[in-house]
């Protein structure tokens, strides 16, 4: 992890985005499943941890810090919805299209966005926090149990189920890579 | 922990790792699926969605920045109107302490600035004992006189009425030398 002290606030600012925007947007998009949500929820997670950025003493663990943070705003978006919301196909293809990309490429594109879409549909959202922060933040289960308030057996179990339906899902894709 | 738990998580682990390793088919499948999804997700954020949201930060942080100072420079007007009221009650009751000091402690005259002190009438046969104050040497005392004034007045009358005793054994005296006189003249064996 790089050093906690840099030369000015907006560098560090500035750093904690380059460093940890992907992995905390990336996460927020899989949990609320909503380009604008997780847009939204991202300036949020980084602006709470700046402003309690005094109070954080967990050196090297920056990443981990800021996707508890997205984790408890997901959450707290999920139960305000109360319900699960449909990730709309406009809302997955935010991301714009690189100039490079070749007509079939988009296509596959579409297609892969399609088949990640339906993956993650049919991951409760239990599956999905236990997964994501997994691959994001590298978390050890114990700590995943620690973060979503689940024993242990229990989260071990959602990672299992996630797992199994991520493949049966995805198996197309992963063939096609 | 129980040992199938201890291997379903150590299996879980493996299938969830981002690094490399030697897995088995099963897990190996099952690992696929996860950096799959993990990796689209983390892809969706583009360079510039991070600008976008660098720029929207320092936007807040400017306007809170803004909002700090403004919340500064408020409060500090807010001060102006109570340190003047506080002032102001001070030098109320620094003068209600004034005119207090002055009721109790005060001279009789101030106590009671109605009644004023008879002036000394001349007596046939006497000599004044003592002479009437002059208006112009004795201090005036006014609702507002300091405590210092207060002093310097009682201080003033306390000189007075010495001289008025010095004055009176004095008239004494002159009346024993007098008294002797007469009784020397009266004396049959002066006769």
């Amino acid at each position: 992890m790089a050093d906690l002290q840099p030369t000015s606030a907006d560098d560090r600012l500035t750093r904690w985005v380059h460093e940890h925007a992907r992995a905390i947007r990336g996460y927020l998009l899989g949990v609320v499943r909503n380009a604008s949500d997780a847009d939204e929820l991202a300036q949020e997670t980084f602006r709470r941890a700046w402003e309690a950025r005094d109070r954080y003493q967990e050196q090297g663990q920056e990443r981990a810090y800021l996707l508890r943070i997205a984790d408890r705003l997901a959450c707290d978006r999920l139960r305000k919805r109360g319900r699960e919301v449909q990730l709309d196909a406009d809302a997955w293809q935010a991301r714009e299209p690189q100039i490079d990309d070749e007509p079939h490429q988009r296509m596959d594109r579409f297609e892969t966005s399609g088949r990640l879409n339906a993956a993650l549909q049919a991951l409760s959202e239990m599956q999905r926090r236990v997964l994501l922060l997994r691959y994001f933040g590298e978390f050890e289960f114990a700590a995943i149990a620690e973060a979503t308030g689940c024993p242990l057996g229990t989260v071990l179990s959602h990672c299992h189920r996630g797992l199994e339906s991520l493949r049966k899902r995805l198996t197309e894709i992963v063939h096609e890579a | 922990m129980k040992p199938e738990l201890e291997e379903l998580e150590s299996r879980l682990r493996a299938a969830t790792s981002r690094q490399a390793a030697d897995l088995d088919a099963e897990t190996a499948s099952l690992r696929d699926g996860f950096l799959i999804l993990g990796g689209r997700l983390e892809d969706e954020t583009s360079v510039r969605d991070e600008l976008r949201l660098i720029s929207a930060l320092r936007d807040v942080h400017s306007a809170e920045a803004v909002s700090v100072k403004k919340a500064t420079d408020a409060s500090s007007r807010d001060l102006g109107p109570m340190l003047v009221f506080l002032a102001t009650l001070a030098a109320a009751l620094l003068v209600s302490a004034s005119i207090a000091w002055n009721v109790f402690y005060g001279t009789p005259a101030i106590r009671n600035p109605i009644a004023q002190p008879e002036p000394h009438k001349k007596t046939e046969g006497t000599t004044v004992i003592a002479e009437e104050t002059s208006p112009a040497e004795e201090p005036l005392l006014a609702w507002d006189d300091s405590l210092e004034e207060t002093f310097v007045s009682a201080q003033w009358r306390v000189r007075q009425a010495g001289s008025l005793t010095s004055a009176a054994d004095t008239e004494v005296e002159s009346l024993y030398d007098r008294i002797q006189s007469v009784a020397e003249e009266l004396d049959p064996a002066s006769l």
